[in-house]
């Protein structure tokens, strides 16, 4: 569908301005990120369904905001800022999957998939406080998927804990 | 992140469902869920309506602050700056930046979707055997690299690493009904398809079909063995889960034997080889 940027920016740019900046915690970092969810929405405009635009943008809000994260150094406010900050540090490869995500939408002639990744997945769960139903519901998966990704994230984070205290 | 931390369930109604509510785009049991779980929260109706009433008024300054005909301009500019090549390609030329592999694999699905005669390699005479066969097949592809250039069709035994994306299809044949899960290395077993307990899904005969999503592979070692199982009739999903967190908990028969299931429903398995990076 032709994407009229005006007006999806007046309906749900407010929207995933509020996304962006709960999970960045700066404003003008958050002006930047919203920009950036609409250019990758503007990106896939000719595959997208106009049903639901809301969850795809807030999944788009979430995987840019933990893109941003990761390569940002800051000192976290809460208990669950410093867990973003952790899940946005297990994954380097955040934009990448949701690229190849991308491409295997386009394979089979359908939508590029705009899933979550796991670490969004993990954000909707830990720090937004879903239930593993409402992130199944959110993000198309199962819930035994949702888990399943938990766990590997869950993996990931310990790893990364061990590590940092062999470096401490 | 604790060991409980996948049983997390939180009184508080995220902001998340709150904005999809406030958009209206939440179908009618969710949002009249949401909106009983807001009620209380918050103390009653008039607060929902106060909290819907508040995102509206953060609408309004933001686009006061940030008016679309400001921002809309520079999200135009910036799509086109960052477009890396012509992003619609013209008809007859998608496979151009697919590999010869992906090529290949087009070529299998366009062709297991249509039914007329084809003129074709010998790929393609192999797959006229299947189809007319009315084969049920399971199928996955891999999306591996960020630069977006191969997508590989995986066979039998093909070695996949932790982080992988896979997409995985069927074609029905003669089946109706229909259940994708895996196992592996780890012992953990995962439902793809349906995406929910119950009753097994209907399986559309047109082609091969994309289930819903992608998957990607966790670093459990060893392997991952996607199953497909299907009936002619509608069969429970229980049954089978319980038929694979049997075969799971030894990983050397659940790369090897079958899933241990009623006569009346067919079963067929993938088995992919992990490798560590």
């Amino acid at each position: 569908m032709a994407i009229d940027v005006e007006g999806f920016y007046m309906r749900y740019g407010p929207m995933v301005l509020r996304r962006c900046r709960k999970l960045l915690r700066s404003e003008a970092q958050a002006e930047d990120a919203m920009q950036d969810v609409f250019v990758q929405l503007l990106r896939h405009e000719e595959a997208l369904e106009a049903q639901t635009p809301s969850a795809l943008l807030l999944r788009i809000a979430t995987n840019t905001c933990l893109n941003r994260l990761r390569t940002t150094r800051r000192r976290p406010e809460t208990p669950d800022d410093d867990l973003l900050l952790r899940i946005a540090a297990s994954g380097g490869d955040v934009e990448e999957r949701t690229v190849a995500r991308g491409l295997l939408g386009r394979l089979f002639g359908t939508e590029p998939e705009r899933g979550p990744s796991s670490q969004a997945i993990a954000v909707m769960h830990l720090v937004d406080g879903m239930t593993l139903e409402e992130v199944a519901t959110e993000s198309g998966l199962s819930v035994s998927g949702v888990r399943k990704r938990l766990r590997t994230l869950r993996a990931r984070l310990e790893t990364i804990d061990a590590r940092a205290v062999e470096g401490a | 992140m604790g060991d409980n931390s996948e049983n997390r369930v939180s009184a508080k109604v995220s902001d998340w469902l709150i904005e999809r509510l406030a958009q209206g785009e939440l179908d009618p049991a969710t949002a009249q869920t949401v909106r009983a779980r807001m009620a209380a929260e918050l103390g009653g109706e008039e607060a929902v309506q106060a909290r819907l009433a508040a995102l509206a008024g953060d609408d309004r300054a933001t686009l006061q602050r940030l008016p679309a005909t400001l921002v809309a301009p520079k999200i135009r500019l910036r799509a086109e700056q960052d477009a890396p090549a012509p992003r619609q390609p013209a008809p007859g030329r998608r496979l151009v930046w697919l590999s010869p592999v992906a090529v290949g694999a087009m070529a299998l699905l366009v062709y297991v979707g249509t039914k007329g005669p084809r003129a074709g390699t010998a790929d393609q005479t192999a797959l006229e055997e299947t189809n007319t066969k009315g084969a049920t097949h399971l199928l996955a592809f891999r999306a591996p690299s960020l630069a977006g250039t191969k997508v590989e069709q995986l066979g039998a035994g093909a070695a996949v690493r932790p982080h992988d994306l896979l997409q995985l299809a069927y074609t029905a044949g003669e089946a109706r009904f229909g259940m994708v899960l895996s196992v592996d290395g780890g012992g953990g077993v995962t439902q793809h398809l349906p995406a929910a307990p119950g009753t097994a899904a209907p399986l559309s005969a047109a082609g091969a079909v994309r289930l819903p999503t992608s998957y990607e592979l966790d670093a459990s070692p060893g392997f991952e063995r996607f199953f497909l199982v299907t009936s002619a009739q509608p069969f429970s999903t229980e049954v089978v889960m319980a038929a694979a967190q049997a075969l799971a908990k030894s990983p050397a028969a659940a790369q090897k034997r079958a899933l241990a299931l009623p006569g009346q429903l067919s079963q067929e398995s993938l088995l992919l080889k992990k490798v560590t990076p």
